[in-house]
């Protein structure tokens, strides 16, 4: 999953948290996110039910 | 004397004989078998005077290192006090009394995806040598069974007797792999650092609930400096 996101242009400072099956990233504000992910968990079964940590 | 009384005392007398004969022959192997027992002292290991604890850290930039340890377990080292050395060293641990700085982690580490405390509730080291070098540098060699696999493992100790008691430090790293604790290691790594002590009582941490990980409480879209941080949940990662 790391790799798939770092192979992702403009993708940085990705950090995993196995404790918490958490996963955060950043990207250029202009990107959409959402359709990011989504993109990536169609290739990477790990990110299938993947949602945003909430506020 | 008859004929009768001369045969009775001579079978008397071969008798005393042969009694005496006998016993004689029982003393000899008695001395012969007596052979002096070395004076050693057996060590009671306890939570009460030692710890055993490991760290375990995750893969990547970030380790964050995650202390724990067992909290009860029993055992005894073999000492000689002329010399300093320890000749035996064996530990039973009863794997479910596994704790953590977090909650949450000791529960994981319970389940399936490390010790499977239920299928595997004991683990155990049973030395086979103890190769005693100088200044109280020894190498521990034995048997370790964990998580229902047993292999030979060795590692360095310092041994000191000290006030006519016994300390024992032993810091190793152990590969959780090669005991079919296989699971996860793209996020955990495989080397396990442990400590063995003698001398020092178990005092587990308070945990705190949890895992430890950060607190992720940040937006999911966080604009700022033209950069959106995107924080996930990904319950499959592991």
């Amino acid at each position: 999953m790391r790799s798939d996101l770092k192979a992702v242009d403009g993708v940085r400072n990705i950090e995993t948290d196995l404790d918490e099956l958490t996963c955060s990233f950043e990207i250029d504000s202009g990107v959409d996110a959402e359709e990011l992910v989504n993109r990536l968990a169609e290739k990477n079964n790990k990110l299938a039910d993947w949602t945003f940590v909430e506020n | 004397m008859s004929h009768k009384s001369i045969f009775n005392v001579i079978t008397i007398a071969a008798i005393l004989l042969s009694s005496f004969s006998g016993q004689q022959s029982i003393a000899q192997e008695a001395a012969v078998a007596a052979t002096p027992v070395p004076v050693q002292s057996a060590v009671i290991l306890a939570p009460t005077n030692s710890r055993i604890s490991f760290v375990g850290i995750h893969v990547g930039d970030d380790p964050k290192p995650r202390l724990g340890g067992f909290a009860d377990f029993n055992g005894y080292a073999v000492v000689d006090p002329a010399n300093g050395t320890v000749s035996s060293l064996n530990l039973d641990i009863n794997v479910d009394s596994v704790w953590t700085q977090f909650e949450k982690l000791t529960g994981h580490l319970k389940n399936e995806d490390f010790f499977e405390t239920e299928k595997f509730p004991t683990a155990k080291f049973a030395s086979t040598s103890i190769a005693a070098g100088e200044n109280g540098k020894s190498t521990i060699t034995g048997n370790l069974t964990l998580h229902g696999e047993t292999k030979e493992v060795s590692f360095p100790a310092d041994v000191k007797m000290e006030n006519g008691g016994m300390l024992l430090k032993a810091s190793f790293q152990l590969d959780r792999s090669i005991f079919g604790m296989d699971k996860m290691l793209s996020g955990v790594d495989k080397l396990v650092k442990v400590e063995i002590v003698v001398g020092e009582k178990t005092a587990p941490s308070k945990a705190e609930p949890g895992h430890g990980g950060k607190k992720k409480k940040q937006s999911s879209t966080d604009n700022s400096n033209k950069l959106q941080k995107v924080s996930l949940n990904v319950p499959n990662m592991s």
